[in-house]
């Protein structure tokens, strides 16, 4: 049996039968990829639902590029492959600040990916990405993340904007890079 | 007990406010975490400000910005938390920011410490900004309500939205 402090508004299921204490909250796992052997260009979550009210990616991720460096990671909705995308950056590399922006594209920016430079080993990158509003039919949809590539002592941080001109809600996401073995990527859902 | 969040409440604009305010705001949280989707009816942006229990001074915020390919950093006293700024009539149709605020240990007798991430979208390589935000009040009082509105005399478009939660 379900109940609600009236104090905090918080959930929970009722001890009173035998249940043990859990608290649900309302930010949800919807599904959790990792890349095996051999890698992958892309990942994509499908078949997302539209009953949470903002979407949740968070990402550690690595691509196959040898050389130094790191890559952006771009993100597409719906299999969408027009030119339906804006994308725009803050990037700093430690040394200094810039930011850039395209419109028209055929993709959004979604973070950052560490490449496989020999001096990069068990290397990752971190991202956020979210997605508000993504099941909105009355707006175009906006993401934003933020990522970080370090490879100490070089590397990069990004805060990314893109925005999708479709009021379609977002059943599918595909996230777009040569990512390696143990790239993982969970979708959350966050209720509102 | 991992971290976990709970939506206290929500909001989306129907016809156009000029704020949007979430009030009783409960005690039994950690921290706040608070969503917003925002559009105004500026002419090229709006400012984001953000209040807390009618509050109007005290505030101070530091601000990394990059719009197309400029970039900087500003600091100012004033008399909100500033959030970054939304899309607004001269900006691409049907577009809204995106932003979430940050706010720890709100119901400390403690200056209440802020951070903020927002963009401003728009379907152009120069006209759109992105904001890393951190704002401190000096203020010491639990939060219980906090009010989201634009620069001016201006509105919050239809459709506009703002989730409040609190984590665990």
């Amino acid at each position: 049996m379900g109940i609600q402090s009236l104090k905090t508004g918080s959930r929970s299921r009722s001890v009173m039968s035998g249940n043990t204490l859990i608290y649900p909250g309302d930010f949800e796992s919807i599904a959790t990829v990792t890349v095996g052997s051999g890698g992958t260009s892309s990942v994509e979550f499908t078949s997302i639902p539209g009953t949470y009210s903002h979407l949740q990616i968070r990402a550690i991720c690595k691509n196959n590029n040898t050389s130094t460096g790191d890559d952006s990671i771009t993100i597409q909705f719906n299999s969408d492959t027009g030119t339906t995308y804006s994308g725009h950056a803050l990037y700093g590399s430690g040394s200094a600040v810039s930011a850039f922006g395209s419109a028209d594209m055929v993709n959004g920016y979604a973070g950052l990916c560490n490449r496989s430079n020999a001096s990069f080993a068990s290397m990752f990158t971190g991202n956020v990405i979210d997605i508000l509003d993504y099941a909105n039919t009355n707006k175009y949809k906006t993401v934003r993340s933020l990522g970080g590539a370090d490879q100490n002592g070089s590397g990069g941080i990004i805060f990314n904007s893109g925005n999708w001109r479709s009021t379609s809600a977002v059943t599918s996401i595909k996230l777009v890079q040569n990512f390696v073995q143990y790239s993982t990527f969970a979708l959350y859902g966050i209720r509102g | 007990m991992a971290l976990q969040l709970f939506k206290i409440a929500s909001t989306t604009v129907e016809s156009p406010v000029t704020n949007i305010e979430f009030t009783s705001i409960p005690s039994g949280y950690t921290d706040l975490i608070l969503h917003y989707s925002l559009r105004g009816t500026g002419t090229n942006s709006n400012e984001i400000r953000i209040t807390y229990n009618g509050v109007t001074s005290g505030y101070s915020n530091i601000e990394l910005y990059g719009s197309g390919s400029s970039v900087g950093s500003i600091s100012a006293g004033t008399a909100y938390f500033y959030a970054g700024e939304s899309p607004a009539v001269n900006d691409t149709a049907n577009t809204f920011g995106s932003g979430t605020m940050y706010i720890p240990n709100y119901t400390s007798s403690n200056q209440k410490s802020v951070s903020s991430e927002a963009v401003e979208e728009n379907n152009s390589s120069t006209n759109n900004t992105l904001y890393l935000n951190a704002g401190l009040c000096t203020n010491t009082g639990a939060i219980t309500s906090i009010k989201i509105q634009p620069d001016g005399s201006f509105t919050w478009v239809a459709n506009s939205t703002a989730t409040l939660y609190g984590i665990l």
